[in-house]
């Protein structure tokens, strides 16, 4: 039998996969055998946005046996619950009439909120960056995403998105709590949110930042190694290392040398950046005292040089 | 259309050359690439899919220039690679859905098309388990439907039965053959071993050491040859002399001479022969040309072939 000449589209019932009725008085047995494909084909940007999809559900272990999700819907709990002591305790001291009192005195608020959870965060991209990246190298799965319809940098920028949007979830989602939560405790819900909505954007700016320069710094290590477990251990020590290097130099010098040094740490970096953010002018080791803003470019600029060495790697890589 | 066009291909790694200065042009069918290993086959078929840049020359797939529109070109594609691709963890309806949709198939289709397919390479229940307890054979069949779920215009594969024991071997080529021929899905198959060229081509490319030794339909390659075989019980020495002093190109070997006829009159004259000479004859054969000569510097019969 032959089929139709190749580059005509296959009819809609697929020619020899015809539909055979082989039933009888009962029911009716179909075979419908191969057909071809005569729908939509939505080329590269379709494939690309699928990707991120799925990347963002590996994130965070969906559709994954219930130990993929161990580690960062734990995470995630551990940079929630701040958030939701907070609230308890302020809605408490409300009922007792103390709400002014716990207003002042609580130490959970949106500025200081990114450099109490920092080491989930960090933890969060040590983590699933290379979970991200190292199945599709280890078991050569690269081979079968590079020969679709999508470019290299396509794959390498499509899991960067995705493990940023994670990111951006983690960070945002306690804060967006507390948000919430305190319009809903305020005697006067409007004026409770007008008086918050000023600081929306130093929160989402903090957390674009952190989600960009994490996510690029923790993909750009994890692509260099099929192995798991040493990508994770290379970024923790990525942004470990530097941050009591620095806190040693300060220690140490005091002064430019640790000033200079904070802005190779990503550690420093974001919580100068959280500095700026939340109006403060200085910022960085003791002895440093730089402009805040210094941190701000330093985040970008990294996330930046982090992004292109994931791509070049990419576009490099043997599949 | 012309499904693959090379144009003084070039592929150097380093001093190694791996393809040089291949020009060729394929219709739609079921094409054997055949070769030794290293001699080219893989190579040829990345540089079709764009993960690899040729050093020199282009390639088309389809009249579609493959570096300039690599998406559109694999779109259109399937691939499966020579070694196993396949993450264990997910299951083979998981990983062939996702595969789907990054060939730009929208969801619900990707997801329709998955189940059929899964079916169409043999894949039933064991499909929703993870991909980490398949056999090599199951593993393959998800290979392949992993190249054909966006029911492509092409396939690519390279060394399809990699791995697989006699049977699976037969699966595997059986569903090659139908889905070639019924299906109308032009296919490259890659592949070292000649018996199953010779199984499921109807065209072959012969490449050596990166150079093109043949393109042509199998027929050309298999169809009989003017030369018959005839065994003898004794040393055909003295039969090929006569022969050859009746004109007949020949060639002996052992006990075997190798006669180049040109019509069956020939025929009477190695039974006169030998029956002069007083040899028994075990056998008189037509010889089939087979694909081992494609690669045997010798000719078949005394340099007349």
């Amino acid at each position: 039998m032959t089929g139709p000449t190749v580059g005509e589209p296959l009819p809609a019932d697929g020619g020899p996969g015809q539909v055979v009725a082989a039933g009888s008085a009962g029911g009716s047995i179909y075979d419908l055998g191969y057909r071809g494909y005569a729908g939509a084909r939505l080329g590269r940007r379709h494939a690309v946005a699928s990707l991120v999809r799925q990347s963002f559900r590996q994130c965070w272990g969906l559709g994954r046996p219930g130990r993929a999700k161990i580690v960062p819907i734990g995470l995630a709990a551990l940079a929630t619950i701040p958030a939701v002591v907070a609230l308890g305790v302020a809605a408490l001291a409300r009922q007792l009439g103390a709400g002014e009192m716990m207003e002042a005195a609580s130490p959970i608020r949106y500025e200081s909120y990114y450099p109490l959870i920092a080491n989930m965060v960090f933890l969060f991209a040590a983590a699933q960056a290379p979970e991200l990246l190292a199945r599709d190298m280890r078991h050569r799965v690269l081979a079968l995403y590079f020969s679709r319809a999508i470019r290299r940098e396509d794959y390498a920028l499509g899991k960067l998105a995705s493990i940023g949007l994670a990111m951006l979830l983690l960070v945002l989602f306690p804060q967006a709590l507390i948000f919430v939560g305190r319009a809903l405790i305020a005697a006067d819900i409007p004026a409770a949110i007008a008086d918050d909505l000023p600081t929306l954007p130093a929160i989402v700016g903090q957390a674009l930042l952190t989600a960009a320069l994490l996510g690029s710094l923790g993909l750009a290590i994890a692509a260099f190694t099929p192995r798991r477990a040493f990508a994770t251990a290379a970024i923790f020590a990525v942004v470990i290392v530097p941050l009591v290097a620095v806190a040693a130099i300060d220690e140490l010098t005091g002064g430019d040398l640790a000033g200079a040094a904070s802005l190779l740490s990503p550690a420093d970096i974001l919580e100068g950046a959280n500095d700026f953010f939340y109006g403060r002018g200085r910022a960085g080791p003791t002895g440093a005292d730089l402009p805040s803003v210094t941190y701000v470019a330093a985040a970008a600029v990294m996330a930046v040089v982090a992004a292109g060495v994931l791509v070049v790697r990419y576009r490099r890589i043997e599949p | 259309m012309t499904l693959i066009r090379l144009d003084a291909l070039t592929k150097r790694y380093g001093r190694v050359t791996a393809l040089e200065d291949l020009t060729l042009e394929l219709e739609p069918g079921i094409i054997g690439l055949v070769g030794s290993n290293g001699a080219g086959k893989s190579t040829l078929i990345r540089i079709l899919l764009g993960l690899l840049a040729p050093t020199a020359g282009r390639a088309f797939v389809m009249d579609r220039d493959v570096r300039r529109e690599g998406t559109t070109v694999r779109a259109l594609v399937g691939y499966m690679p020579e070694h196993d691709a396949l993450a264990p963890d997910l299951s083979a309806t998981e990983l062939v859905a996702h595969m789907a949709e990054l060939s730009g198939l929208p969801r619900s289709a990707a997801r329709e098309r998955t189940a059929d397919v899964l079916r169409h390479v043999g894949l039933y229940e064991e499909r929703y388990r993870p991909i980490g307890g398949y056999s090599t054979g199951m593993r393959q069949r998800v290979m392949l439907a992993q190249a054909l779920v966006h029911d492509p215009r092409l396939l690519l594969l390279d060394e399809p039965t990699n791995g697989l024991d006699p049977a699976g071997r037969e699966d595997m080529l059986g569903l090659v053959r139908r889905t070639g021929t019924e299906f109308g899905i032009a296919i490259v198959l890659a592949s070292h071993l000649l018996g199953e060229i010779e199984r499921v081509c109807d065209y072959l490319v012969a490449i050596e050491a990166g150079r093109l030794v043949r393109a042509a339909p199998l027929a050309s390659f298999t169809g009989r040859t003017g030369v018959v075989h005839v065994e003898l019980d004794d040393d055909a020495a003295a039969l090929g002399g006569r022969l050859a002093a009746a004109g007949l190109a020949q060639r002996t070997d052992g006990r075997s001479v190798f006669v180049e006829l040109a019509d069956d009159a020939g025929y009477d004259t190695i039974r006169d022969a030998a029956a002069a000479l007083d040899v028994g004859v075990v056998r008189i054969e037509q010889e089939r040309r087979s694909l081992e000569d494609l690669f045997r510097d010798e000719p078949v019969a005394g340099g007349a072939a």
